[in-house]
């Protein structure tokens, strides 16, 4: 498929194309609707604020001026309703988007359970207020995106209610919170116009995150219809190859948005891996602990993946998504089939068919993701890549995680597939009893295999080190039905 | 069909030995309910799966013959409610009705709610009469019983506890306990033409035939009409209908399925060759757990009902029902869509519409069951291919092949 058009990447959202890494700040604003008519108005005069893909401006030099601050909009299911989107469409989304992530029986699917369960979530949970739609802004620094909010909700009087406001940051070096480089694999997608680093995965159709265009099954991600009667302006697309006459498509040029507020238990983490790492004299043994937070997260601190470097880090390899399992580590041994980043996309190494088949099987459930993280740093990051991950480190009681954003057009297919059928499920690729290290729902009772020469080893007894403290589902539109959005009456 | 192909299906056909205790053929009853018996039956069944120990009608964790074992009321235009018993045990079905029986103090309240029961001494007939013939049948290892697959698990789980607590690999193998459940196992037998080193000869031939029977798979399973937006796109679907399937699965399965669906006019004497086909390639032409480059059915099967004008598919598989199907279109599309583009309501555009496809099962012909049994629910099809593996290597006492597998366990 060639580049998308201009004309349709200034239709899309430009959050899809870009992480906006260049701003390292971001606001979250999870807004509920209480006057639809004022919030239609709003909206209507966010739209040409809205970040879209168009190509930023050309410098004088021929560089790409990067824009000064993103602005992007997702809505939830109620959010829809609450802005008078017509009862069909309402009723042709996802039932994922529909259900919204803290349905009862998706919290199982997802590991949303005891601590992590909705009735304790600080956002979209099932005792706070309900999220109408979320305001992503991207600055250089929270003053200007806090003026910015200001300047957006000038007074309490304009039909809305701040329901939650979080902050989130690009970190230096990219370091999460347990001090891995985080954010490095992001698919490759056919017609994107920035493409990373060859990863020796298969090339993802445009459809797996924009709905409109083909995904891996060569068909166009499902998408809600309105009426035609309801679109008298003729805003709106019509379905590709004439399906569905009578219908206009409101997803086309749009995307399913997840967010996931991750807390991470960062004492909890090492001091687990310290209790497993002890020398002779039982002290803590610092390269070995080093070594088991890698097994697993499934790469060194710095990033590099454990299946290009089994023993110590190296520095030296240049692209740290460029690896497949199979060719140098079948068995596990340099990354164990269980660690997060084997599960969360197998890529060649599902062991019971063909690599090809592997990649193609791995290639249906990639997430495009844009996450941030939150809360100041229990220890200096860079410490574990030099070899000194903290020891007897005390928690702070400090809230501090990830903001976790994907996109995907098929929620159930991608973001609930790899959450529930890869990092939570016990038996995956043959394992017994193992759950997703870092984001799995471990409750104590499962455990952690490593492969190792002479005889395996397995860590019992893995509790959980990271806790869903809120979440949603939202739908990303297209400015097309933005627009309709905002002159729906 | 050529006469060549009817006699390689024969000579194919000798070399399963059916030795082991295990059924060959799932079991299958479809008994008409009383009138007036629906909502008592379905309160029975709730009682038996809010607590499937210690209820007081069935109690099936005791069994131990029983895989799988499911009940569900289904409903029809042209019937009345009939309760669905289904599911596959070891032996015949007069030992398991004997077994049933024991472990049944209350089977009578399941029975006396469906016509012409006559009581627990004619059971054995009473589900004779009622029982239907699979005409596709996949078990994923026909040579295993409810106790083999146990033992199995009991000594991979004896290995890993050993390990956890020394390296000594000696000392491993030494192990009593291990030894005695080593020493349980059934022997092993391998058909007589891999004995006379003709394992070569038959892979090929088991190779060429599915290369014939995917070709005609091929021609059989043409989509009615390519399509590349979903049938389900833009389409309302009753979500409710969804949740109430979802939510009885389990969310890391084992898990289970059945949907009863309306033949196509002119189409049974077609369904009937394709399961021929079909039932024939997943019984005798791939390993032991596989259908197809699939790895996650313990079992299914089809069966053509009420004379020839519905069909039934009833299947027992792992992990989510996201996966499953993503499988089924994947890697068995030209065997499923053969098979399903006989009955009304499956996607024109067959199985490479996904979403249709799923669709089709949740929002349109999957029916939920009320009762629902596994006897190992901690292990996939790919877990039994490991242990079926150490339990080999461990058997054979070839402790140099068996520290292999040690390094991953």
């Amino acid at each position: 498929m060639p580049e998308l058009t201009i004309d349709d990447r200034s239709d899309i959202q430009g959050i899809i194309f870009s992480g906006y890494g260049h701003l390292p700040h971001t606001l979250y604003l999870f807004i509920q609707v209480l006057d639809a008519a004022k919030a239609r108005q709003w909206l209507g005069q966010l739209i040409p604020t809205i970040t879209t893909g168009k190509p930023w401006r050309q410098n004088a030099d021929g560089s790409r001026a990067k824009p000064e601050a993103a602005c992007n909009i997702a809505f939830t299911h109620p959010g829809f309703r609450a802005l008078g989107l017509p009862q069909h469409t309402l009723e042709t989304f996802s039932r994922e988007f529909s259900e919204g992530m803290a349905e009862p029986h998706r919290s199982l699917i997802l590991g949303d359970t005891d601590e992590s369960a909705p009735d304790h979530w600080d956002i979209g949970g099932s005792q706070t207020d309900t999220v109408h739609l979320l305001l992503i802004l991207n600055g250089s620094s929270l003053d200007q995106l806090q003026d910015w909010q200001t300047e957006l909700f000038p007074d309490s009087d304009r039909g809305f209610k701040l329901v939650a406001s979080e902050s989130g940051r690009r970190p230096p070096k990219d370091k999460e919170h347990f001090g891995f480089r985080d954010s490095i694999a992001q698919p490759i997608v056919e017609g994107f116009p920035t493409t990373p680093p060859a990863d020796d995965q298969p090339v993802v159709r445009t459809g797996e995150f924009v709905l409109g265009y083909l995904n891996q099954f060569d068909f166009f991600p499902a998408s809600p219809a309105v009426p035609s009667d309801q679109d008298p302006g003729d805003q709106l697309s019509a379905y590709p190859d004439a399906e569905l006459p009578g219908f206009k498509d409101f997803g086309h040029h749009g995307a399913y948005l997840v967010y996931r507020k991750l807390s991470q238990n960062v004492a909890a983490f090492w001091n687990f891996v310290a209790q497993n790492e002890q020398d002779a004299e039982g002290r803590p043994d610092a390269p070995a602990m080093t070594k088991l937070a890698s097994k697993f997260v499934g790469r060194w601190p710095s990033g590099t993946p454990l299946v290009l470097a089994p023993e110590q880090d190296d520095l030296t390899i240049a692209n740290p998504n460029k690896f497949t399992y199979l060719p140098i580590d079948r068995e596990g041994l340099a990354c164990p089939v269980g660690a997060h980043l084997r599960r969360t996309n197998p890529r060649d190494s599902f062991l019971d068919i063909s690599p090809e088949e592997s990649l193609k099987t791995s290639s249906q459930h990639r997430l495009i993701r844009r996450g941030r993280v939150y809360g100041e740093p229990l220890f200096p990051l860079d410490d574990v890549e030099k070899g000194q991950p903290p020891v007897e480190i005390q928690d702070d009681g400090q809230p501090r995680g990830l903001h976790f954003v994907c996109l995907n057009s098929e929620i159930g297919r991608q973001f609930e597939f790899v959450q529930q059928t890869w990092a939570n499920n016990p038996r995956f690729n043959a394992l017994y009893d193992n759950r997703d290290p870092i984001i799995g729902n471990n409750d104590g009772s499962s455990h952690m295999t490593i492969p190792e020469q002479p005889v395996r080893r397995r860590i019992l007894g893995m509790p959980r080190f990271v806790i869903v403290r809120g979440g949603g589902y939202f739908f990303l539109p297209s400015i097309k039905a933005l627009c309709f959005l905002a002159n729906t009456t | 069909m050529s006469p060549f192909l009817v006699g390689a299906f024969g000579w194919v056909s000798i070399q399963i030995d059916v030795e082991g205790k295990m059924a060959a053929e799932p079991l299958t009853v479809i008994l008409p309910i009383k009138s007036g018996e629906e909502a008592p039956l379905r309160q029975v069944l709730d009682e038996i799966n809010a607590d499937l120990a210690g209820n007081l009608y069935l109690q099936l964790p005791q069994s131990l013959t029983t895989h799988f074992l499911r009940l569900a009321i289904i409903t029809d235009p042209d019937h009345g409610p009939r309760l669905l018993l289904s599911g596959n045990h070891d032996g015949s079905l007069a030992d398991y009705v004997k077994e049933l029986i024991t472990i049944g103090p209350g089977l009578d309240e399941i029975f006396n709610k469906c016509v012409g029961y006559s009581g627990q001494a004619n059971l054995l007939g009473f589900l004779q009469q009622h029982a239907l013939k699979a005409q596709m049948v996949t078990i994923a290892f026909e040579d295993e019983t409810v106790g083999s697959i146990r033992t199995k698990i009991a000594i991979r789980q004896r290995l890993e506890t050993l390990l956890d607590n020394q390296t000594n690999i000696d000392q491993v193998f030494d192990d009593l306990e291990l030894q005695g459940l080593v020493k349980q196992l059934p022997s092993e037998t391998s058909p007589w033409w891999q004995s006379l080193g003709l394992g070569w000869f038959v892979n090929q031939i088991q190779a060429f035939l599915l290369t014939i029977l995917r070709f005609i798979g091929r021609i059989l399973s043409k989509p009615d009409r390519p399509r590349q937006v979903s049938e389900y796109s833009g389409v309302q679907v009753d979500l409710e209908k969804t949740r109430i399937l979802a939510t009885s699965e389990d969310i890391s399965g084992p898990n289970h399925l059945h949907l009863v669906s309306t033949l196509k006019a002119g189409r049974l004497l077609r369904l009937k060759i394709v399961l021929f086909l079909t039932n024939f390639a997943s019984r005798k032409l791939f390993e032991p757990g596989e259908l197809s480059d699939i790895r996650s059915i313990h079992f299914a099967h089809w069966v053509i009902f009420d004379q020839g004008k519905r069909l039934l598919f009833i299947t027992h598989y792992d992990d989510s029902f996201e996966s499953y199907l993503d499988d089924f279109a994947n890697r068995a599309s030209e065997g499923l869509n053969s098979i399903w583009n006989n009955v009304e309501g499956y996607p024109e555009a067959a199985a490479t519409d996904v979403v249709g496809f799923k669709q089709f099962f949740r929002n349109d012909q999957q029916l939920p069951s009320q009762v629902f049994y596994r006897a190992y629910p901690d292990i996939t099809v790919r877990n039994i291919i490991r242990d079926r593996t150490i339990s080999k290597l461990l058997r054979q006492d070839n402790p140099q092949a068996a520290e292999q597998l040690l390094t991953l366990l």
